[in-house]
C-alpha cells in the first residue's frame, strides 16, 4: 500500500490549521471505535488530537456523535456550530442531525443505508425520504458523498464493519493529513484480535468506494 | 500489550481520559484501587484491573461507593497509595466516611476521583461534587483536559502525602470520556508493606476527639491555600484590555478556543482554575488589572461566589459576571459555542451575523430527523421480563406503579415499554415502593431492580420492606453483570475485577435471608413460565420476589462471536403476518414496521426468540 499523505486538494483547502471531523451514528454501529481509529491514526502521524464522545445512557439505539479535532491550535474536544470540516455519517438521518455543525464547505461522507428508529415503527414519527434527505444535505453543502457502506461491509465479511468501511472512505477522500498506513496501523492495534484481516479488507473497500 | 503498563516513557499515545487517570495512578505507584461502576467513571478502575495482578496492585469492584471508599481509607491509613473512583452521585454514598476521614487524615496518599456527569447525560442529576470538597474542607483538583488529568492524579498523590489529607479530583464528562494524545512517564512501583500505627486520638473519631481533629483540619487550610496559590495547574495571563475571564476545569479549553476564534487572546486576561480552593493570589492580581470579569464553570457558581468574596474582602470595584448574574447558562455542561457567544455578548467582542436562510435549512434538517428513544438492545432479557410482567398484570387491566431504579432497565421508561414510573437513585425502587405500599395505592406496586443494583443498595430496602410488611412485587432483573456501565462483574457473578473466581453470593439466598417468603427464579426467554410465575407472585399476600435471570445479550453475543459462531436469527413469515403489531409493542429495535407488516432486521436480531413466543399467530420462526 502506498503512502498518500498531504494531497494538494484536500488539506490545503482548509481555512485554518485545524481539522474538525464529526462521526455521527446510532449506538451499536461502532461509532466510538471508528473515532478511536481516526484519532489514533492522527496521533501516529504526530498530530495533536482531541476527541469527545457525546452520547446518552443508551447502550444501543440512541444517537451517538464523536467530535475529533486535529491540529496545533486545538484546545477543546468539542466542535463548534458551523465548524465541521468533515462529517462521517453512518446513517442518513444522523447526517441531518449534524446540520448545525455544517457549513457550505463541509464534506459529508454518508452511509446511505438507514437504521429505522423504533419511534418510526411505532408510528410516532416518520423516516424521511432518502432523496429528500440527500437533496437537503446538498443544499447545505455541495460536497456530499453517499456510499452503501453497509453493503460493502457485508461483502468484506460482516455488516458490523460498516464503521471501518467509513474510515476507509475518509482515508480515500484525501481530506486529512493522515497517511493511509497510519490508519491501517491503527486498525491493527484497535480491532478485535483475529479480525484484523477482515477489517483491513473493509477499510480497503471504503478507500475504493470514493 | 496494554497502554497502562507498557509504552516507552516519552512516547505519545492516544488515551481515553479515564485511561489517562488510571495510568497517572500507576505512574504514581498506586497499590490499592477501588470503585463501583458508574458513568463516566468506570474505565478508571476497569483499566487498572486489567494490569493489576502483573503490577501487584489490589484492584476491586466494591459492592458500593461507600464500601469502595472505606476500603481505600483502610489501605491509605495503613500507608499504601490508594485510589478510589466513582461517579458524582457515588459520592453521596461515600459522603459518610468522607466526613470522618477528612478529620483523621491519611498516611499513604488517598485520592478520591469523583467524575462529574455535567449535563447529566447518564445520571439522575448533574450535582457538583466541588461542594463536597468544600464541605469536607479538602483540596480538590479539576482537570481541563486529558493530558492534565494524568498529571493531576500524580500531583494529587504527592499533595495527599504532604498534607496527610485526602485529595479529591473532579474530572467532568468531557475529560473522562475525551481522548487525546498523552505523553507517557515511567511507571513507579512503591511496593510498600501495609503498616497501621495505632493512635486512637487520630483514627477513632468520637465526641471530643473529633473537635480536636476538626481544629487541626482548619489549621491545615492555610497550607492548602498556599499550595493552590503556587501550583501551575492555576495559570494567570494578564493582557491589555480591562476585561478578564476566569475559567474552571474543562471550560478553560472552551475559552481558549473561543478567544482564538474571536482573535482576542492578546486583549483579554485569563485565569485558568485547576484547584479548589481557588488561587486567591491570582484572583487578586486579576481583579487589580480588570474592570469586568466573567466566570466560566460547570454546574454551580462556586468559583463565582468565591471571586465575589475576594473582591469584597479587598474592596475591588470590579463587575463580576457569571451564572448568578444570568450571563452564563445555569444548567448543563458548557461548550465552545456557548462560551463564544457569551463572551461576544458580555465583552462586546465581534459577533457573527446570522443568516436566516441557512438557519431555516438547519432547522428543517433537524426537524426531519426522527427521534431515537433510549432503548434496550435487541435480545435484551429485560425487554422480555417487562413483556412478561405486563402480561401478568392483565388482571389489573395493566395498571401498576412501576417503582424504577438505576440500570439498563431504566430504559424501560420509553415507548413502547413504558414500565418505569419513578427513578431516584440506586436501590430506590424498593425503598420508594415501601412508601407506595403503605400509602395504600390502588394499583399493584412493582419494584424493578437489577442484580448489581440490588447488591449495591437494594438489600437494606428489601429487609425494610419485609420487616415493615410493605406488600409489593420485587422483580430482580438479573443479567449477571453491571451491564449499563460496561459489563463489570459483581458478587452475584462469582468473578472479581481481576478475573478471580470466588464463592460470591446467590441472589435468591439473599432474598430469602432478607425475609421474603416468596422467591422464585425465572428465565425471561421462557415467556409462558415467566408470566405464570409473575401472576402467582402478584397474588401472593405479602411481598414477593421474582428473579428474572438471563445473561446480558451483549455478553452472550461477544462469546458467540469470539467462538466464530453465527447468531441464529428469527424472521417473520411475511405472507402469514396479519399486521397485528403485538411484536412491535414488545419494543425490540430489531422488529421494524413496514407499513403493513412486521419485519425483523437480520443484522440487529440477536435471536432471543421471545417475539416468536409473543406473536399471536405464531408466524415468527428461526430464519432459514
Amino acid at each position: 500500500m502506498s503512502a498518500q499523505s498531504h494531497p494538494p486538494g484536500g488539506v490545503a483547502n482548509m481555512a485554518s490549521k485545524e481539522l474538525n471531523i464529526l462521526v455521527a451514528g446510532v449506538g451499536g454501529q461502532g461509532n466510538l471505535l471508528a473515532s478511536e481509529i481516526i484519532a489514533s491514526a492522527a496521533v501516529r502521524e504526530g498530530l495533536k488530537v482531541r476527541v469527545a464522545e457525546v452520547f446518552g445512557a443508551a447502550q444501543r439505539g440512541g444517537a451517538v456523535v464523536s467530535h475529533i479535532r486535529i491540529g496545533p491550535t486545538v484546545y477543546s474536544p468539542l466542535i463548534s456550530e458551523g465548524q465541521a470540516d468533515i462529517v462521517l455519517g453512518f446513517e442518513p438521518v444522523e447526517c441531518l442531525r449534524t446540520a448545525k455543525f455544517l457549513s457550505s464547505v463541509t464534506t459529508i461522507i454518508m452511509n446511505a443505508s438507514p437504521v429505522i428508529p423504533v419511534s418510526v415503527s411505532l408510528g410516532l414519527t416518520t423516516y424521511p425520504d432518502y432523496n429528500a434527505t440527500l437533496e437537503l444535505l446538498r443544499r447545505l453543502t455541495s460536497n456530499v458523498i453517499a456510499i452503501d457502506a453497509t453493503d460493502l461491509a457485508k461483502k468484506a465479511g460482516h455488516a458490523m464493519m460498516m464503521n471501518v468501511v467509513m474510515v476507509g472512505a475518509l482515508a480515500g477522500a484525501n481530506l486529512t493529513p493522515i497517511a493511509t498506513e497510519r490508519f491501517t496501523d491503527a486498525i491493527s492495534s484497535i480491532v478485535r484480535k483475529g479480525a484484523e484481516a477482515m477489517n483491513h479488507k473493509a477499510f480497503e473497500y471504503g478507500i475504493n468506494a470514493i | 500489550m496494554n497502554i497502562l503498563n507498557s509504552g516507552l516513557p516519552g512516547s505519545r499515545v492516544l488515551m481515553l481520559g479515564n485511561e489517562a487517570m488510571a495510568r497517572g495512578a500507576i505512574e504514581a505507584g498506586v497499590q490499592l484501587a477501588t470503585s463501583y461502576p458508574g458513568t463516566p467513571s468506570s474505565e478508571i478502575l476497569g483499566s487498572i484491573a486489567e494490569v493489576a495482578k502483573e503490577l501487584g496492585i489490589h484492584a476491586e469492584w466494591s459492592t458500593n461507593e461507600k464500601v469502595a471508599f472505606e476500603t481505600a481509607i483502610g489501605g491509605a491509613i495503613a500507608g499504601l497509595r490508594s485510589l478510589c473512583s466513582m461517579k458524582h452521585v457515588g459520592v453521596n454514598w461515600a459522603a459518610d466516611p468522607l466526613m470522618a476521614v477528612n478529620q483523621t487524615g491519611v498516611e499513604g496518599g488517598l485520592v478520591l476521583i469523583a467524575t462529574d456527569d455535567t449535563g447529566g447525560y447518564a445520571s439522575q442529576n448533574e450535582q457538583d461534587t466541588r461542594y463536597y470538597a468544600m464541605m469536607a474542607e479538602l483540596p480538590m483538583l479539576e482537570p481541563s483536559d486529558v493530558p492534565e488529568a494524568k498529571e493531576m492524579v500524580k500531583t494529587a498523590f504527592d499533595v495527599s502525602e504532604k498534607l496527610n489529607l485526602v485529595v479529591m479530583m473532579r474530572p467532568t464528562i468531557r475529560v473522562c470520556h475525551g481522548r487525546a494524545d498523552v505523553t507517557l512517564d515511567p511507571l513507579q512501583s512503591l511496593s510498600r508493606q501495609g503498616k497501621f500505627v495505632k493512635d486512637p486520638g487520630r483514627w477513632f473519631m468520637s465526641a471530643w476527639r473529633c473537635r480536636a481533629r476538626h481544629k487541626l483540619l482548619h489549621e491545615k487550610q492555610s497550607e492548602i491555600q498556599q499550595w493552590a496559590d503556587a501550583t501551575p495547574f492555576n495559570k494567570l495571563n494578564i493582557a491589555g484590555d480591562s476585561v478578564g475571564i476566569i475559567a474552571s476545569g474543562a471550560t478553560y479549553t472552551y475559552v481558549m478556543d473561543a478567544l482564538t476564534r474571536l482573535n482576542a487572546q492578546d486583549r483579554v486576561s485569563t485565569l485558568k482554575i485547576g484547584t479548589h480552593p481557588i488561587p486567591r493570589v491570582h484572583v487578586r492580581r486579576l481583579l487589580e488589572n480588570t474592570r469586568r470579569v466573567i466566570v466560566f464553570e460547570e454546574v454551580e457558581p462556586i468559583v463565582e461566589q468565591q471571586v465575589k468574596t475576594i473582591a469584597y474582602d479587598h474592596r475591588f470595584d470590579v463587575e463580576i459576571l457569571g451564572k448568578l448574574s444570568g450571563d452564563v447558562q445555569r444548567e448543563w455542561d458548557l461548550d465552545p459555542a456557548a462560551v463564544k457567544s457569551t463572551l461576544a455578548r458580555t465583552l462586546g467582542l465581534r459577533r457573527a451575523t446570522a443568516d436566516p436562510t441557512w438557519e431555516s435549512m438547519v432547522k428543517t434538517a433537524e426537524e426531519m430527523a426522527p427521534e431515537r428513544f433510549m432503548l434496550m438492545c435487541a435480545g435484551c432479557p429485560h425487554t422480555a421480563t417487562f413483556a412478561a410482567l405486563k402480561r401478568a398484570l392483565m388482571f389489573s387491566r395493566g395498571k401498576a406503579i412501576y417503582s424504577g431504579d438505576i440500570g439498563c432497565y431504566t430504559l424501560g421508561v420509553s415507548d413502547p415499554v413504558n414500565a418505569q414510573d419513578t427513578n431516584y437513585c440506586m436501590g430506590a425502587s424498593i425503598g420508594v415502593g415501601c412508601g407506595f405500599a403503605h400509602a395504600n395505592v390502588e394499583e399493584p406496586v412493582v419494584a424493578t431492580i437489577g442484580d448489581s443494583t440490588f447488591i449495591h443498595a437494594g438489600l437494606p430496602a428489601l429487609i425494610n420492606a419485609t420487616y415493615n410488611n410493605a406488600r409489593m412485587l420485587v422483580v430482580i432483573l438479573d443479567n449477571t453483570a453491571t451491564a449499563m456501565t460496561g459489563f463489570q462483574p459483581h458478587p452475584g457473578t462469582g468473578i472479581t475485577a481481576t478475573n478471580d473466581e470466588v464463592r460470591g453470593v446467590r441472589i435468591e439466598e439473599l432474598a430469602h435471608a432478607c425475609g421474603a417468603d416468596f422467591v422464585e427464579v425465572v428465565d425471561p426467554f421462557n415467556f409462558k413460565e415467566s408470566v405464570a410465575v409473575m401472576e402467582k407472585a402478584l397474588k401472593h399476600p405479602r411481598l414477593a420476589v421474582v428473579i428474572s435471570r438471563r445473561e446480558c445479550m451483549l455478553i452472550t453475543q461477544r462469546k458467540t462471536r469470539s467462538k466464530g459462531e453465527a447468531t441464529a436469527t428469527y424472521s417473520v413469515d411475511m405472507e402469514a403476518c396479519n399486521g397485528c403489531k403485538v411484536c412491535i409493542s414488545f419494543g425490540c429495535p430489531a422488529i421494524v414496521w413496514t407499513g403493513e407488516k412486521a419485519e425483523i432486521n437480520e443484522t440487529l436480531c440477536n435471536g432471543c426468540g421471545v417475539c416468536a413466543q409473543i406473536c399471536p399467530l405464531r408466524v415468527i420462526h428461526p430464519a432459514a
